[in-house]
């Protein structure tokens, strides 16, 4: 996969090997480049689809849509590209933390069409996720043709993320808060420095594309200390909503787990259902940036029951459309809940405080979005920074960082894994830099395996043995069978220590006499947490490596120690 | 500048496969090609610092000479040598005149070395009976780059040295080491040399340089068949 000019002319290329630097900013670049444009993309076909079907929306079958354009999506996913539905952004995730950045190249246009089928049919999900993994997938592909190590693709997988971000947002700091604190999880220069770049050039590719179009138009507000104040009401009705979405959304995928039917028919049930309902709020479906438009201009006229119902009806439509196996992601029904959850609350401070003059009902519309931002995802910067940029007002950053942070940390109370993380997490597959789960999962028994130990018979006479001691400088003797070379047991110096001084003993116990057979041993693809949990539970500092019945080395907690701290200063200090 | 990888592993003192999926993650400043890598030593030492892991070009080698320095009795007894009529009629007397005749010591070291040899033969003597003492310094003479030397002295008089058999000693091995491992090494060596009572005799018969390091190479390659 390697081109030929790189193969060919290690020399000139021996500057960037030592320094990588220059090499990831600019490979970042077209990274980014290739983001904005599969946000482009994406959303053309989602406004071209949308605007092709608004003419059918009037008939009574329009509520079918929804479901043929989920079974398609669904069909696609699983019979034609061969990939597992969801969200996406916890598949970047997983694939940074635990295959060092690898996607597959197909990753970097399935889940566009899938989700452009979902949602440009009418199904509530988003299409930011669709868009972090392909310009994800496009980094990792573009790491692997210039066989870049793990670092360096994980680097590019991440200027993928924020590129498309930053493009579909117009929003650059987004795209690389997003790409830090919710994709890679940690936060050293030598990443930010590419990924602001590849965020840049995603936005830039996307004025270019689309011009200069603020995804949610600028007004001026005037924030007093009531706003203020209000927004730590605001922050608890936000993470109460975050919390209801982010049970609904699991609920629903374990409720469609367990139906037995084949997986587009599943996704066709969902797709009718949000068709239903589609019928008695035409806002919920979609992707929603339209009905968010309207609340944040302040023309959504509803009153305060209906845009509560309208609230939990989206957080049930994007449950069924994501649980029963459309594609997309939650990113934007997030923000549409929260708009409406802001505009809710809106509502009901002027219904119980009419003389009090509030800063006006789009402005708390954009408060509800970056406190469920902050809450579903918990990344409670996204959330802030994307309103800012969104808006590109600079003054309601005070409660945006009230409402933000207060409902991340009140959610994060309720619910300590947010929606991306929390299937990784359950299956432990969450591996951040520089924690104990990741040096852990580093560190192989391959790597610690010690292999001084010589090995004794068990014929072998305590005379022999003594003479094998002598030449040792192991406490352990791994008795092997001298035909088989199986592992029978393991001789212990301290159980032999008093009877080695006993001469009149050396020609009369054998080792097999004194070797202990019921010893506990692992094999070498054993998870190093359970080794370690074994060790413990039985008061061990050292276990024999035993593979098919032969014995490969000893593993102990002194050397494991010395890696993990190896391991562990590699992981954290920066180079 | 280029090595093995598996040489490269050997001077960061890390297993094999560790470096490899250090590579492969990009978390060492190296180059892999096959089972080659490519590396600045500058930066790869530069980096090893800052990861506080040690990084030594030649470690590796060095440790392995040391090994060979213990490994042989008669290396460490030509080294110092055998000597003749050595005169004197009290311990002191035997071991000042003695340590005059090592090779290669400086005055002051010469001078160390004898008040550490008495102040070891105040503990208890170090006549091990059969007329054989073998003198040596309180502690190793650690700090010092020299080399273990076993220098074997035949006196000119019988010296009582106060021997576990109260036998008068007429041989001498002055034995001298860096390290306390060498020290129990060669100590351990002689004395299973001395375990022989034709040792004893032929000892006594003050054999030429040539028969005695003969000798002691034929007991040497005698225990090196016994371990294996």
């Amino acid at each position: 996969m390697r081109p030929s000019f790189l193969r060919q002319s290690p020399v000139k290329w021996e500057a960037l090997r030592h320094d990588d630097r220059p090499l990831l900013i600019v490979t970042g670049i077209v990274v980014g480049i290739c983001s904005g444009i599969a946000a482009f993309v994406l959303n053309r076909s989602l406004e071209f689809l949308l605007e092709f079907f608004r003419h059918y929306r009037s008939y009574w079958w329009a509520f079918l849509l929804p479901a043929i354009g989920a079974a398609l999506s669904s069909l696609f996913l699983n019979k034609i590209v061969r990939e597992e539905p969801g969200h996406g952004v916890p598949e970047v995730i997983k694939a940074v933390s635990k295959y060092g950045g690898f996607l597959r190249l197909r990753s970097s246009f399935s889940r566009l069409v899938s989700s452009c089928l979902t949602i440009g049919s009418g199904g509530s999900a988003g299409p930011e996720a669709p868009v972090v993994i392909s310009g994800a997938a496009i980094g990792s592909n573009i790491a692997r043709i210039f066989s870049f190590n793990d670092r360096q693709r994980i680097t590019l997988v991440g200027c993928g993320a924020a590129g498309a971000i930053s493009a579909i947002f117009n929003a650059p700091i987004t795209g690389l808060v997003f790409a830090m604190e919710i994709i890679l999880g940690e936060w050293s220069t030598e990443k930010i420095v590419p990924i602001a770049v590849a965020s840049v050039a995603g936005n830039q590719i996307s004025w270019l594309l689309a011009g200069n179009q603020i995804a949610f138009s600028h007004q001026k507000f005037h924030i007093g200390f009531q706003d203020v104040l209000a927004c730590v009401g605001l922050a608890l009705v936000t993470s109460f909503v975050s919390i209801v979405m982010t049970r609904s959304l699991r609920v629903s995928h374990h409720r469609f787990d367990k139906v037995s039917l084949p997986l587009w028919a599943k996704a066709a049930i969902g797709g009718c259902i949000v068709g239903l309902m589609g019928f008695l709020f035409p806002d919920i479906l979609g992707e929603g940036y339209h009905s968010i438009r309207k609340m944040i201009e302040g023309v959504y006229t509803q009153g305060l029951t209906i845009v509560a119902i309208a609230c939990f009806a989206k957080v049930l439509a994007t449950s069924f459309t994501l649980g029963s196996g459309g594609s997309g992601g939650i990113f934007a029904p997030s923000l549409v809940v929260g708009s409406f959850a802001g505009l809710a609350y809106y509502r009901g401070l002027s219904h119980i405080f009419p003389s009090v003059s509030w800063v006006g009902e789009g402005c708390y519309a954009l408060f509800g979005m970056a406190g469920l931002i902050g809450g579903i995802l918990q990344a409670p910067l996204t959330g802030i920074f994307l309103i800012v940029e969104i808006t590109g007002g600079y003054e309601v950053i005070v409660p945006l960082i009230i409402t933000s942070s207060l409902s991340a940390a009140i959610c994060h109370y309720f619910e300590p894994a947010s929606l991306y993380m929390k299937d990784l997490i359950e299956r432990g597959q969450l591996l951040r830099p520089g924690t104990d789960a990741r040096v852990l999962m580093d560190l192989s028994i391959s790597e610690l395996l010690e292999k001084d130990c010589i090995t004794v018979r068990p014929d072998m006479s305590l005379r022999e043995f003594v003479e094998v001691i002598k030449h040792s400088h192991r406490n352990y003797y791994p008795v092997e069978d001298p035909k088989s070379k199986h592992f029978l047991g393991l001789v212990h110096f301290d159980d032999i220590r008093p009877y080695l001084f006993d001469s009149i003993m050396y020609d009369t116990v054998f080792v097999e006499q004194i070797m202990d057979r019921e010893v506990l041993t692992v094999s070498s693809d054993e998870d190093l947490p359970k080794v370690l949990r074994i060790m413990d539970d039985n008061g061990l500092y050292s276990m024999p490596v035993v593979v098919n019945k032969l014995f490969m080395g000893m593993i102990s907690k002194a050397t494991i120690l010395d890696h993990y701290r190896k391991e562990l200063l590699v992981q954290t200090v920066e180079s | 500048m280029k090595l093995k990888l598996a040489e490269f592993a050997a001077c960061l003192n890390i297993p094999l496969n560790t470096v490899e999926r250090w590579v492969r993650q990009g978390k060492i400043p190296i180059r892999q090609s096959d089972n080659h890598c490519m590396f600045d030593e500058e930066v790869v030492g530069k980096w090893a610092q800052k990861h506080n892991i040690s990084f030594t070009l030649s470690d590796h080698h060095k440790d392995e000479t040391k090994e060979y320095e213990i490994n042989a009795l008669s290396s460490a007894m030509k080294i110092g040598g055998l000597h003749y009529d050595v005169p004197g009629d009290s311990v002191e007397e035997v071991l000042k005149n003695a340590v005059s005749l090592l090779p290669d010591m400086s005055e002051h070291d010469r001078e160390i070395l004898y008040i550490t040899l008495i102040e070891r033969e105040k503990l208890t003597s170090t006549g091990i009976g059969k007329g054989v003492a073998i003198p040596h310094p309180r502690s190793p003479l650690t700090g010092t780059d020299m080399k273990a030397f076993v220098s074997t002295c035949f006196l000119k008089n019988k010296v009582d040295f106060e021997a576990i058999d109260g036998k008068p000693v007429s041989v001498m091995f002055l034995l001298v080491c860096p390290s306390v491992k060498s020290h129990l090494y060669f100590l351990s060596r002689i004395s299973f040399c001395l375990r022989d009572n034709s040792f004893i005799t032929f000892l006594n018969n003050s054999p030429t340089p040539e028969m005695f390091y003969e000798k002691i190479e034929a007991f040497e390659k005698h225990l090196e068949k016994a371990d294996k």
